[in-house]
């Protein structure tokens, strides 16, 4: 269990890293991705462990928050978006089920 | 909405309100974002350099017919600045002989600091750069490139890092002037990659390509910086101002040091 966290840690952090300093020029239609929230979405509709989904939202966010620049945002921001996806794609799991990938929900 | 909320989750959801709580209230973030930035700007700095190379050989690859038309209206431009440089050549000679003849010396007009650019803020035009407050970095001061391209003004300010707010940040706003025409107006950032020069007086003629600089009007950035190249002018009957757009002189690509100018004459 701690060997997962520490790999969505490490996998998180190196992403934000990735997000914020190597894709600074790339663009999907004049949009720059998000590919944390991304991946906090992914994880939480392919993984199973509750646990580790709760987890990968807050840390998710606490990387967004730790490597955003200036004052304009209050830190917490991003965890709290990562939070409410969090809890969206819980809640939908009981309705949408993905049954190759997902066989129980949360 | 019922929600099988476990102890160890509930645990971990706790920890985190009452750590964001305590960070925002202590106004302790800076300090964790100093900490966070100062630890990976090795690795960022890295990626930055890696992400400009990729992205370089990416658009030269799918934009070879783009490329071709561009080397050949730089090769005429270049044609033109040689003629340029030659007339500017006697001038040199000219204001040489009369510095030595009024005996005045080479005066600086400002104190640099040279930085390296890190990373780039995910949701604004903003960027973040390895000095800080213990470099002697303050707010407002100017950012620039190597060749007097202004690229924007420190925001907020951390121990080891700054933040940089882009001329592009539909928050900046400054006086500049049309090269060589005493045309005054007010640049405006447009967000993503654009500069809204207003408040031009309209009986004024003003072409595509000509030069913007800054005006030392606002004592915000110091003049005669390079600020871009007017891209598209609008005029109509109904404003009693006209408006361009400049094509900013700075790529973010060939961002690597950038020059904080910590003290300008006003």
């Amino acid at each position: 269990m701690i060997k997962r966290l520490i790999i969505v840690l490490i996998f998180l952090y190196f992403l934000v890293l990735f997000q914020n300093s190597f894709l600074i020029n790339f663009k999907i239609f004049g949009i720059s991705p998000n590919l944390v929230l991304l991946a906090v979405i992914l994880i939480n509709v392919f993984f199973e462990d509750s646990f580790l989904l709760l987890f990968t939202a807050l840390m998710g966010g606490f990387c967004l928050d730790a490597f955003s620049i200036g004052s304009s945002r209050f830190f917490g921001y991003y965890i709290i978006i990562a939070l409410v996806i969090y809890f969206i794609i819980s809640y939908s799991t009981k309705y949408f089920t993905f049954p190759h990938i997902r066989t129980s929900s949360k | 909405m019922k929600l099988n909320f476990k102890p160890k989750k509930a645990i971990l959801l706790i920890v985190f309100i009452i750590l964001i709580f305590v960070i925002d209230v202590t106004n302790f973030s800076k300090s964790v974002k100093n900490f966070f930035f100062s630890f990976s700007s090795p690795i960022q700095k890295k990626f930055v350099s890696g992400g400009n190379s990729f992205f370089d050989f990416l658009s030269n690859t799918f934009q070879k017919e783009n490329l071709k038309k561009e080397l050949e209206t730089e090769r005429i431009r270049n044609q033109e600045l040689f003629s340029q440089i030659i007339g500017l050549k006697d001038l040199e000679k000219e204001n040489q002989s009369l510095r030595e003849a009024l005996n005045i010396g080479l005066e600086k007009d400002f104190q640099l600091e040279i930085c390296s650019f890190i990373s780039k803020n995910i949701s604004g035009n903003s960027l973040a750069i390895d000095k800080g407050s213990e470099d002697g970095i303050a707010t407002g001061q100017p950012v620039i490139t190597g060749q007097k391209v202004l690229v924007g003004r420190i925001g907020s300010v951390y121990n080891n890092f700054s933040e940089v707010v882009l001329i592009t940040n539909k928050s900046s706003s400054f006086d500049a002037r049309i090269f060589e025409k005493e045309i005054d107006g007010l640049v405006k950032g447009g967000g993503d990659s654009e500069l809204l020069f207003d408040l031009l007086p309209k009986e004024e003629e003003i072409s595509d390509g000509a030069l913007v600089v800054t005006s030392a009007l606002g004592g915000i950035f110091p003049k005669d910086l390079l600020v871009g190249q007017i891209k598209e002018v609008h005029k109509t009957d109904l404003e009693p101002f006209q408006t361009a757009k400049i094509q900013p002189s700075f790529d973010l690509r060939q961002l690597e040091n950038l020059f904080i100018i910590t003290n300008f004459k006003k």
